[in-house]
């Protein structure tokens, strides 16, 4: 029997070798999906949206430069609906209001159609229906909005809503209003793979 | 199975036990990853 091989010492060792298994998995996992093996979902499928009339009218100006596009920096040029400064409290009666406003705002916009906003990379059923309550019901009036709009709507839903970047959603939609499948899926790659 | 590998002379005596834990634990890891990516997605 080795004397300095005690209980504890097997335990530490058994543990941090558990650890780094663990740790191991979690990597392989995360190298998998960058490289696009593992773990994203087909956005490949267009539903027939392509043959549907999308007003070409209207003042998007959805073009590739809008890929540099970040958060500090936003091109002014979009004519926007609804410029909703974000308030410095999150609380829920002030984020009930600007969601009130931002659905008078764009009430009008999409003749009321009604798209499947999960189309857009980073909107899943969940925040589809917060969208939804708000009043964005189609593509066209989520393009009309900014990142800077749409975030009171997130933190207002509540706090697992608060992680989710919201900034390439307009422009998601405006390609989608457009629909620019091609160039959607192509941003939407890029929003994969570089996680803009 | 732990009481068997901490009475061995020392850790490398205990290959085939540690080889499953750690299989294990790897696969633990990377399904752990996976669901909280997939779950992520559907938000």
């Amino acid at each position: 029997m080795n004397p300095t091989y005690t209980f504890g010492t097997a335990s530490m060792e058994i543990i941090i070798l558990l650890l780094l298994a663990f740790l191991l998995g979690m990597l392989l996992c995360w190298l998998l999906r960058k490289m696009g093996l593992c773990c994203t979902v087909d956005t490949s499928a267009d539903y027939g949206y392509k043959n549907r009339p999308i007003p070409r009218e209207g003042g998007y100006t959805a073009d590739i430069n809008s890929l540099l596009r970040t958060s500090g920096n936003d091109v002014p040029a979009r004519p926007r609906t609804s410029e909703i400064p974000r308030s410095a409290t999150t609380a829920v009666s002030d984020a009930a209001a600007t969601a009130t406003s931002v659905a008078a705002s764009i009430a009008g916009i999409g003749g009321g159609r009604k798209d499947d906003l999960k189309k857009l990379e980073g909107i899943g059923p969940k925040i589809e229906q917060v969208l939804n309550t708000a009043g964005i019901q189609n593509f066209e009036q989520l393009a009309a909005m900014t990142p800077d709009a749409i975030k009171p709507l997130l933190e207002a839903a509540g706090s697992q809503f608060r992680m989710h970047d919201p900034n390439s959603w307009p422009y998601q939609a405006e390609l989608a209003a457009k629909g620019e499948w091609a160039r959607l899926q192509e941003y939407q790659n890029l929003l994969i793979n570089g996680q803009q | 199975m732990f009481k068997d590998i901490t009475s061995r002379y020392d850790m490398t005596s205990a290959s085939l036990d540690v080889i499953i834990m750690l299989a294990v634990a790897f696969l633990l890891g990377f399904l752990f990853c996976y669901f909280r990516n997939k779950s992520a997605r559907e938000d």
